[in-house]
């Protein structure tokens, strides 16, 4: 069975989704979790906990420096004495920690960029780590054929802004410095030759640029019939009434005689990012 | 005081020609790719056959030889691989460079002697996942550039593993392994050595309503090169095992500047770390055979807009590589040289190598393959002689004398 994950835009939202027919909930932790809109603590995530039994993962995918250690350990015990479903992970500390303080947490391979095969999907899985999201740089037939290949739960990202970049300088504050002029709050990248806006924030002192919405609404029945365990949708700077319409298509599309025609017409957005496309790295032949 | 332990200097080696270089301008041990699974795709790249000459050529120095197989794997790029792997191990290679554990895995069981490092890539940011890839067999880990010296200090004091720094050389403006702004811009992936650096270009910032903002300046994300020249001495200190100076695409004119500047600067401390003077007139040179600046980035504070360009940058070609000395000419005191740039009769050039003290002298007069006098040195590759009362080397280099 294919289950629906949201991540919802902020508190409220989750609330609102309780009773609805989505499986389970990602959402941040307070400055350790990028790309994610909904960020609480840890006595919050117990509050989710106490009125939901739906699935609840926390992502902590933040790079980790030696002084964010205690926190993250701290933080990573609170965790571990809930009954969250599993805790989405970037940096391998995490791993180091849970192993030596034996803490036992559902650890979610999330490595960004770096979830592209199903050798090391179980070479994690080996190690214990029995759930992975998988890389948005990877096609839909590599993603089958991950899965054919791992007992490793999957989870596939596939609505939401494509996180592309991030960098631990603040490249807007310090490009506004060098100009000598103020900077506001929203702004834009724009690159001339493909006449194209990328969305440029900075959060926590770091940068980060997005890739427009990838939307895979018109794959979730090929996703569903090759039993992909998760598919995920990400809330990231959307309106909370212009997601929930998204959540409800999803929530369609995964019901059998599903008319996705129809539901991908009213998303009307066909990006979808490498799932048709394959990346290509030797340029010399 | 304690004898100070010398670290490693690393240098890279785009090709079997360039690893000599480096080799003989002072590296302790190089590293390069192999013609698959390695970062940088489009560099010339070494066959198994050119890495086993490489290993017997760096081991006849007692050098090291680092391949580096650091790609993030696609399904279908780990076919061969177990091969490969025992292919490296058999041509005497020193270490391998991994950033997706699955090379670990089979490499432990193809090759379980091999001796395996972490990239860069992987971005190893904290003692904590050091300590879990020494649990793994790794045995040294190249830390993310991101880290400061308080970093660095506290994880070779607590990761229980050897620790590798980049001392010099091109950064990446995003954390290594989480950009991939080449894979959107250019279809070409950057965790698998294709990165078409789309932080290099030049962009427009856009108002939240699309409209640019109001300047001649355009928005760039382009970082300067690293340098830690005026730090190494701390860096020894810190005890950190190697010290990596990047560049694998670069010129053998670039590769033996950097390595002999940072060759001298590791003797000159550790010979005599009491009576240690840093000599700020190397910075120049580097900056020279770059044309870039180089500054130590994120060692003693966050960089800023100081760290960064964002006027066009000055990609003048290098004219600055004069030749390279051929032969020693006892009798007439005269240089053989290969010419490498154009100059002239009253020039002042500047003679450096492994084996000489960097010294300048004015081209008297020069001749030509027929001992003619000639008054320039315009062909590529022409050889000429030039008279020289000093002693210099085959493959000391001649460059202009910046400092005239």
């Amino acid at each position: 069975m294919t289950k629906l994950l949201v991540c919802p835009v902020n508190y409220k939202h989750l609330i609102g989704l309780i009773n609805s027919d989505v499986e389970g909930f990602i959402i941040g932790i307070n400055n350790f979790s990028m790309f994610f809109d909904l960020e609480l603590n840890v006595n919050e995530i117990k509050e989710v906990l106490s009125l939901t039994n739906k699935e609840v993962f926390v992502v902590i995918n933040k790079p980790l420096y030696n002084t964010d250690l205690n926190t993250i350990k701290k933080t990573l015990i609170d965790l571990s004495k809930t009954n969250i479903t599993g805790i989405l992970f970037d940096d391998i500390s995490i791993i180091n920690i849970n192993n030596e303080l034996k803490l036992n947490l559902n650890l979610v391979w999330s490595q960004m960029h770096l979830v592209t095969n199903y050798h090391t999907c179980n070479y994690w899985y080996k190690k214990g780590i029995n759930h992975g999201l998988l890389s948005t740089e990877i096609s839909l037939n590599d993603i089958f054929e991950i899965k054919d290949n791992t007992d490793m739960k999957l989870m596939v990202y596939l609505y939401g802004y494509l996180p592309m970049f991030e960098s631990s300088r603040e490249l807007i504050t310090n490009y506004f410095k060098y100009i000598n002029k103020n900077k506001e709050e929203n702004y834009s990248l724009y690159e001339p030759v493909r006449n194209k806006h990328y969305k440029i924030y900075e959060k926590n002192n770091e940068t980060f640029i997005l890739e427009d919405i990838i939307n895979g609404i018109k794959e979730v029945k090929e996703i569903k019939e090759n039993n992909i365990d998760y598919i995920i949708i990400n809330g990231l700077m959307h309106e909370k009434e212009e997601f929930d319409i998204v959540i409800n298509c999803y929530i369609n599309a995964l019901k059998n005689n599903a008319d996705i025609e129809e539901l991908a017409n009213k998303l009307n957005n066909n990006n979808t990012g490498f799932l048709y496309k394959k990346t290509v790295y030797k340029v010399k032949i | 005081m304690n004898k100070i332990k010398k670290p490693e200097l690393l240098a890279p080696a785009g090709n079997l020609e360039k690893m000599k270089w480096a080799i003989m301008y002072g590296a302790d041990a190089v590293y390069f790719g192999g013609q698959n699974y390695s970062l940088r795709a489009n560099a010339d790249n070494l066959s198994v056959e050119e890495i086993k000459e490489a290993c017997n050529y760096a081991h006849k120095y007692k050098k090291r030889v680092y391949v580096t197989v650091n790609i993030a794997f696609h399904n279908e790029d780990a076919i061969n691989l177990e091969q490969y792997l025992i292919d490296l191990y058999n041509s005497g290679v020193d270490a391998i460079i991994i950033s997706d554990p699955l090379v670990l895995d089979i490499c432990k069981k193809a090759v379980p002697n091999m001796e395996i490092h972490l990239s860069t890539q992987q971005n190893t940011l904290n003692y904590e996942a050091c300590k879990y890839w020494a649990k793994e067999g790794i045995t040294r880990i190249v830390l993310g550039r991101e880290t400061s010296k308080d970093d660095i200090k506290e994880i070779v004091e607590k990761g229980n593993i050897e620790i590798e720094t980049f001392i010099h050389g091109a950064m990446c403006v995003g954390y290594s392994g989480r950009c991939v702004l080449s894979n959107y811009f250019t279809n070409r992936d950057s965790n698998r050595g294709g990165c078409s650096q789309i932080c290099r270009w030049n962009f427009k910032l856009c108002d939240e309503f699309k409209k640019e903002i109001e300047t001649d300046i355009d928005f760039s994300m382009a970082v300067k090169d690293l340098s830690m020249a005026q730090h190494i001495k701390e860096l020894i200190d810190l005890n950190v095992t190697s010290l990596k100076i990047e560049g694998r695409m670069r010129s053998i004119y670039y590769i033996s500047t950097v390595i002999s500047i940072y060759r001298k600067l590791i003797d000159d401390y550790c010979s005599n770390p009491k009576n240690y003077k840093y000599n700020k007139q190397y910075e120049y040179e580097l900056y020279r055979c770059a044309n870039r600046e180089a500054v130590p980035q994120y060692f003693n504070h966050k960089p800023g807009a100081e760290e960064q360009y964002y006027l066009g940058r000055d990609e003048v070609s290098n004219k600055d590589f004069l030749g390279i000395v051929l032969d020693y000419d006892e009798d007439s005191q005269e240089i053989v040289l290969e010419q490498r740039n154009f100059f002239k009769v009253n020039d002042e050039i500047t003679l450096f190598g492994p084996n000489i003290d960097t010294f300048s002298i004015k081209v008297e007069y020069i001749k030509d393959d027929k001992f003619e006098l000639v008054d320039a040195a315009r062909h590529p590759q022409q050889i000429v002689r030039i008279p020289c009362n000093k002693r210099v080397y085959k493959n000391n280099i001649i460059r202009v004398n910046f400092y005239y």
